[in-house]
């Protein structure tokens, strides 16, 4: 069966979207079949891996219980180039398929997932229900919401006995106590859902997100040295902070296909790649190789 | 460096390892067995339990407010069916409902909004809230209804004023109730017209519900019938898209904003009359559209009578069984009185001299009728009248299931050589143009059957096939050589009165009570 993590992290602008991008583009070129569910109202993902505009059906149709996964799901594209009127070419990734959302329609399914029983486990269901891939990332948005909530518990669709790191989430944090003092918040709420659901949701990793070079501020090497001390080895290595994550954003290009000067962050992903898979047994990687 | 950097550091108190910012980070101690700390984090939402904590927590964090609503204080939303909000001890939902209700409480939420904010955004409508609601309801009506019934005081409740924006109340509630599929298309029709009033066309309201256009032009022409007619769409009794199909050629009731052109009869007492005249016919087998045209055309018959100041008189009543054979083609025809008769086929006046014997006087001499020269009158006569209805025939061919048998017979019976002569070609040609089908858009017999030849489409095919079967039934009962009508006929005679309101005359029926066609008609009821 495949694997399925909810980024989530009750603060904004940590690095989920970059994190989920990023890490679903390196899983794909890595050989994996990876579906990005983008549960955010600002449409980050969608736009990054080129639907800035979709006007197909998107997630709320999925969440209202009107769509299915495969009526949704577009694969993922990247600019190649322009034409001569300057319109954008765009090429297909291999093995990576986009559940698009559409900017500012999420909003209003918060309050209609919220007033509707079972509602928020439409997600999982129409998970249920799609051609199974082997690594599902869901993109969630920064604050407590349905949509949050909705994410996580879809998650549980690849809970078995054999593999403890094939669900759960994901939180992406920064080295600073605005952006850390959420991931407790988060633990807590997972343990309402936990159990109001009866469904395991484990908390997996933690990715330090946008770290500042080493002589930026002591502050931020105290940060990160609580957050090991706290969280010891969910935390994996971390992402440095580089301004060509915007610049990559700007141009609708993953960056491990961003070209050489993306490379410094993109290694980083890969060690993160790596360590979550390696020393946290996430993605199933071991018994795909067996 | 700066004199604002120096000072912020220097009021530091010095840490060891050189640390600048103290240790605040720790994690959410809760485990399964932690009983006491998920108590708190359920408190923190102020919510009771079970997936109401869940998402009580989550509407108070998209800055909603959630309480704990006194079921008295709570109104119905103006627009919503009265129906939804009264208890329904009759349905079986209902009481499962009151029952979940009574044991375990409202699990989810209902969403309200306040007075304050309801009465702001509808002001016409505060009169119908009544004085003690504090909260209108935008979902959960059975919910409420259904606490009210349990004895709850209270009932969960997030409180969203927002919703109210741009009529946005509305649309809630009817995606909603649209995505639930229990309302009727009346009630459906009722949500249109609310959205029509607000000023929004039908296209705008089909974009806005994500549902086709024609769905919303068709429920709201359910709101241009009378009461009976619906209380008919809500039996089942005619079908919706039929009740539509007539409102729109006979609307009755105020007229309407959705309207886009408004019928000047539409608030008569007559439209009402006719209107359920032509549902009569709807029900009893014809099409809307040819119902309303019979109805109509009677009308204008009467009126017409009336002006000529005729009596408009029941010919079997008065001229007896054999009436048609007295019918005069204009009232000039003949000298003397006329009457007329409304035609029970098309609606069109018929004439008849003042001056004929009455009924009570044919009767009783039947056999003075019996000669050669007046049973060829009256077979001719009743050829004629056949010959009337069968264009109406040809044009509501049986269900195919109920076309197969029909046709095997013909072929068994070897009508199927009677049907496909030149005779039979021209016949069903003729029916098929008076019945202004698409197939016989021809300028003749012989192009009708060179296109019939050619064509592919199986729904022409049948079309093509059942005029020509009309045809062969038609010149098998008019045989002239056949001394009895036999149960193919019967066959005939019964499809012609249940598909084109015909009338058998006298003479049609003598010859249908032989021996072997009365067999042949039990068979086929």
């Amino acid at each position: 069966m495949g694997t399925t993590y909810a980024f989530a992290s009750l603060a904004g602008s940590t690095g989920k979207t970059t994190t989920v991008v990023t890490l679903g583009t390196q899983l794909a070129l890595a050989g994996l079949k990876v579906r990005i569910v983008d549960l955010d109202s600002q449409a980050n993902a969608s736009t990054w891996l080129g639907y800035e505009d979709t006007h197909g059906k998107t997630i709320a149709e999925i969440l209202r219980g009107e769509a299915t996964v495969a009526d949704v799901e577009l694969p993922g594209r990247v600019i190649d180039g322009v034409d001569d009127l300057e319109q954008p070419i765009f090429g297909e990734i291999d093995n990576l398929s986009l559940v698009p959302a559409r900017r500012a329609t999420l909003d209003k399914i918060m309050i209609e997932l919220s007033a509707q029983q079972g509602g928020v486990l439409r997600l999982r269901r129409a998970l249920a229900d799609a051609e199974p891939v082997d690594v599902t990332l869901i993109d969630c948005p920064g604050t407590m919401s349905t949509l949050v909530v909705t994410g996580v518990l879809a998650t549980s669709i690849s809970e078995n006995d054999t593999n403890p790191g094939a669900w759960g989430v994901i939180s992406c944090t920064k080295p600073a106590y605005k952006e850390s003092r959420g991931i407790p918040d988060l633990e807590s709420q997972l343990h309402v859902l936990r159990d109001t659901y009866r469904m395991e949701l484990p908390l997996l990793a933690i990715i330090p997100c946008v770290v500042p070079p080493e002589n930026a501020g002591r502050v931020y090497l105290d940060q990160m040295e609580d957050l090991r001390n706290v969280y010891g080895n969910l935390v994996t290595p971390g992402i440095r902070r580089s301004g060509i994550v915007d610049e990559a954003f700007v141009n609708a290009t993953p960056l491990p296909l961003y070209g050489y000067r993306a490379r410094p962050v993109s290694e980083d992903y890969l060690a993160v790649k790596d360590y979550l898979a390696e020393s946290l047994g996430l993605f199933c990687l071991r018994t795909v190789a067996a | 460096m700066t004199a604002n950097g120096s000072s912020t550091v220097n009021k530091r108190p010095t840490r060891t390892g050189g640390r600048k910012t103290a240790s605040k980070l720790s994690r959410y101690a809760g485990g399964s067995e932690s009983a006491d700390l998920l108590e708190e984090a359920k408190n923190r939402s102020h919510a009771g339990g079970g997936i109401t904590a869940g998402l009580a927590s989550i509407a108070a964090a998209d800055g909603q407010r959630f309480i704990e609503a006194p079921t008295s204080a709570i109104a119905p939303h103006p627009f919503n069916d009265p129906i939804r909000s009264a208890p329904q001890p009759d349905s079986a939902r209902w009481i499962e409902l009151v029952n979940s209700v009574r044991a375990a409480g409202v699990q989810v939420p209902i969403l309200l909004a306040s007075r304050a904010a309801f009465v702001r955004a509808r002001p016409s409508l505060e009169g119908e809230i009544g004085p003690a609601a504090l909260y209108v309801i935008i979902y959960g009506h059975r919910r409420r209804a259904a606490a009210a019934a349990a004895g709850l005081d209270t009932i969960p409740a997030v409180i969203d004023d927002a919703v109210l924006i741009g009529g946005g109340d509305l649309d809630a509630m009817t995606i909603e109730n649209l995505a639930r599929e229990d309302l009727t298309e009346l009630q459906q029709a009722e949500m249109f017209s609310h959205y029509s009033e607000a000023g929004l066309g039908q296209r705008a309201i089909a974009d806005k519900l994500g549902i086709h256009q024609s769905t919303v032009s068709r429920r709201l022409k359910l709101l241009l019938l009378t009461a009976e007619v619906l209380e008919a769409v809500e039996h089942g009794t005619i079908k919706s898209t039929e009740a539509a199909e007539l409102a729109s050629n006979l609307p009755y009731g105020a007229p309407r904003a959705w309207q886009q052109e408004t019928d000047p009869d539409q608030r008569s007492d007559e439209r009402r009359a006719d209107q359920l005249a032509a549902y009569k016919l709807v029900v009893s087998g014809s099409t809307p559209k040819r119902a309303a045209e019979r109805v109509l055309a009677e009308r204008r018959a009467r009126q017409r009578a009336a002006m000529q100041g005729l009596e408009i008189v029941d010919p079997r009543v008065r001229f007896g069984p054999d009436f048609q054979q007295y019918a005069i083609t204009s009232p000039a025809a003949v000298d003397g009185d006329v009457v007329a008769a409304v035609d029970p086929l098309q609606g069109g006046l018929v004439y008849y001299p003042a001056a004929v014997a009455p009924a009570c006087d044919t009767i009783p001499q039947p056999d003075v009728e019996q000669s050669d020269a007046g049973l060829l009158k009256l077979r001719t006569a009743a050829m004629k009248a056949r010959r009337a209805a069968c264009p109406h025939l040809v044009a509501a061919p049986p269900a195919r299931d109920k076309l197969l048998p029909l046709l095997a017979v013909q072929f068994a019976t070897g009508l199927t050589a009677l049907a496909s002569s030149p005779t039979g070609w021209k016949l069903a040609y003729e029916f098929s143009r008076a019945a202004g089908l698409s197939s016989a858009e021809h300028p003749d017999v012989a192009s009708y059957r060179t296109a019939a030849t050619n064509e592919t489409e199986l729904k022409r095919h049948l079309e093509i096939a059942w005029a020509c079967a009309v045809a062969g039934y038609e010149l098998h009962a008019a045989d002239k050589g056949r001394a009895a009508w036999n149960h193919v006929d019967a066959t005939y005679l019964q499809l012609l009165q249940d598909r084109a309101n015909y009338l058998p005359t006298s003479w049609e029926r003598q010859r249908l009570d032989s021996p072997e066609t009365a067999s042949a008609q039990d068979g086929l009821r």
